[in-house]
């Protein structure tokens, strides 16, 4: 199979939720037939931005193997995933792929120390085989982010602040030694002055220890900064994937134009000109025949609203616009 | 002319728990004066007190958020008139008329069962003056349409618009009877980056048809840079330093300031940023002297005993700093 060399291969990945009742309920395709994959050899931050309710946190969550997809396929190292049976293969599967949340606070519980946490994944992946090798284990990892033991032993979680929290979810998610780490909005509740520390964090663990991961993330000026591939998300459909500098840079899918250009720059030099449009009303856009961007387009043609288009090679990306066929 | 004033304003959060009071410093001798027809941004992380700030600028002083001190004065062209003193009813008068307030996730305060145009015209009702009470029909439409948005809006209820039009009509709510001071609480936080541009395009639209002040709280430097005229950068309850927007962003003088812009990513510029070190600290019990001294790269002795004073360094600049200024402030 092709799949040998890979870290991670989606294929033609769909996730339908059904909203309302069984019968009655409204078909909401949050994933629509999305495939893309990450090399083993070569380590590196993929990133996958959009706009909230773009599909980004549920194809995450299909990754993680928290729902389940309605239809295609995830190799984990030629694994299927979708597949896994056994409780051994379900361990094996999350000692290598290892997520992180968006809120610290959210993801420890408030009543138990947090050092818990870190004891209890030690000896539930079987990474250790005791308590005192799990603190051994702890330590290093917590080394790895920054922190030492004694800041965090015998420490609940309010205690901690939100930066330091969020290193230690990031510790507790390198004890078993991942090879890929799946970080949804990880610095979105982080304070602005230490945001770039943890940012930072996730750029040493790619470049010294060779973990690969991927960044979901609404915020595109961190995304630039530390990835190295960019998949944008759009009522979902990844629109646009390529290397970050190319597809920040030099924009081809309207919608990435859109999404570039919005971002302000924190330079009073460089102000946003021209005025832009909004859509009045809320959206139908996930059901959507043609492209699902055609309503906002200011590009878009007779056949925009009618064929879906197919993804295209150019310049070194997957664009998926009518426009480069 | 200042057309609002804050004088060493001290507000704190005040516990009691098992008869052990404690209090939360949150706003904690803070001065500033806005000026007329301009635009002045709030800017800090969370938890440093700039929401406090704001309410009790409007007014909102709730348990258990308490005024310990200071003033906040308000020019109403004849007179400077203080929220604190005025009475309830008196308060209500000068309340979306002369004051109004956007709090934080506005979006979602519209009440669902009403079209929004009834919205409008309650806002009217109770603030207005005979004469608007008169043509509320013909004023909102005509606000509407100088704010150049459709029409349409006013006959939906609020669940048929999208999450940035709700956050562009409540801001259209707040201007209606023509404020000469429009705070607003992170108003585009939620909002995704295309939406947020366009809810900002609307502030400034406001201003500059109206031509009055605009404070706006936000973390997001980048918006600050964007639509704000001067820039106040707070730091754990108190105000570090004060500046033209380009003065704050090409020459912060304060070490906390200048962590804050110089960590901010660009997109087609990669090169290492970064954090200040340690956390921001509580405001249960901040640091003694200088807030910013156990984070700073640049502590010296007197940092850690006394609290600076903010002073102006240059024309319109100011700083709170020791390494800018002598003069210490008094407790």
């Amino acid at each position: 199979m092709k799949n040998n060399n890979k870290l991670l291969v989606v294929s033609d990945l769909t996730k339908v939720f059904i909203i309302g009742g069984r019968f009655l309920g409204v078909k909401l395709v949050a994933v629509n037939r999305e495939s893309f994959d990450m090399e083993e050899e070569k380590p590196e931050i993929f990133t996958i931005a959009g706009e909230s309710g773009c599909g980004k946190t549920t194809l995450a969550r299909m990754i993680l193997g928290i729902i389940e997809p309605t239809s295609g396929k995830i190799f984990y190292k030629g694994k299927d995933i979708t597949k896994i049976q056994s409780k051994e293969d379900r361990l094996d599967f999350m000692r290598e792929v290892q997520p992180i949340f968006q809120n610290p606070f959210e993801t420890f519980n408030p009543l138990k120390r947090v050092e818990s946490y870190l004891i209890e994944t030690a000896i539930n992946f079987g990474a250790v085989k005791n308590r005192s090798e799990a603190f051994d284990r702890i330590e290093e990892v917590l080394q790895l982010v920054g922190l030492s033991i004694k800041e965090v032993e015998k420490r609940y979680p309010h205690e901690l602040s939100g930066g330091q929290l969020q290193r230690v979810s990031i510790a507790r998610a390198l004890i078993t030694n991942p090879s890929l780490l799946v970080a949804d909005e990880p610095v979105s509740m982080v304070d602005a002055s230490i945001k770039m520390s943890v940012v930072n964090l996730f750029k040493d663990l790619k470049e010294k220890y060779g973990v690969s991961v991927i960044y979901i993330t609404h915020d595109l000026a961190t995304a630039y900064y530390i990835s190295d591939r960019i998949a944008i998300m759009y009522r979902g459909n990844i629109v646009e994937l390529g290397p970050v500098e190319k597809v920040m840079l030099n924009p081809l899918h309207p919608y990435t134009k859109l999404l570039i250009e919005a971002v302000p720059e924190p330079d009073p030099d460089l102000k946003w000109k021209e005025e832009i449009k909004l859509s009045a009303m809320e959206a139908k856009e996930f059901a959507k025949l043609g492209c699902k961007f055609s309503e906002r387009c200011l590009e878009a043609k007779e056949r925009c609203h009618e064929i879906t288009p197919e993804k295209i090679f150019v310049d070194d990306r997957w664009v998926m616009c009518h426009k480069y066929k | 002319m200042s057309i609002l004033k804050v004088e060493n304003l001290k507000a704190y959060y005040i516990a009691t728990l098992y008869g052990i009071k404690r209090s939360v410093r949150a706003v904690d001798n803070v001065s500033l004066d806005i000026e007329e027809n301009e635009i002045f941004g709030i800017a800090g992380e969370s938890g440093c007190g700039k929401s406090t700030l704001l309410k009790v600028i409007v007014g909102l002083i709730k348990p258990p958020l308490s005024l310990i001190g200071g003033m906040v004065l308000y020019n109403s062209g004849k007179d400077y008139i203080s929220p604190f003193l005025l009475s309830l009813e008196e308060f209500n008068k000068i309340r979306w008329s002369f004051i109004s307030y956007i709090p934080q996730g506005s979006m979602n305060v519209l009440n669902p069962t009403r079209k929004i145009n009834r919205t409008f015209w309650d806002v009217i009702k109770t603030h207005g003056s005979e004469e608007e009470k008169k043509n509320l029909k013909t004023i909102t439409e005509e606000h509407i349409k100088a704010l150049g948005l459709p029409l349409e809006v006013l006959n939906s209820y609020p669940h048929q618009l999208s999450g940035g039009m709700r956050q562009r009509v409540t801001m259209a709510l707040a201007t209606i009877l023509k404020p000469k001071i429009i705070v607003a609480d992170e108003p585009t936080t939620a909002l995704d980056v295309v939406v947020q541009r366009g809810v900002l395009q609307l502030l400034e639209r406001i201003q500059e048809i109206y031509q009055n002040t605009l404070i706006i709280v936000t973390h997001d430097m980048a918006v600050h840079a964007n639509i704000a005229h001067r820039i106040a950068i707070m730091y754990a309850g108190k105000i570090v330093e004060v500046g033209k927007t380009r003065d704050i962003f090409k020459n912060p003088k304060h070490p906390y300031t200048k962590y804050l812009i110089n960590s901010l990513p660009k997109i087609g510029d990669k090169s290492i940023r970064e954090s200040a070190p340690g956390a921001p600290p509580s405001l249960l019990n901040p640091p003694s002297g200088c807030r910013f001294h156990p984070r700073c790269p640049k502590v010296m002795d007197i940092c850690k005993l006394e609290v600076p004073k903010l002073a102006e360094i240059d024309s319109g600049h100011s700083v709170a700093c020791f390494l800018f200024t002598k003069e210490v402030e008094e407790v």
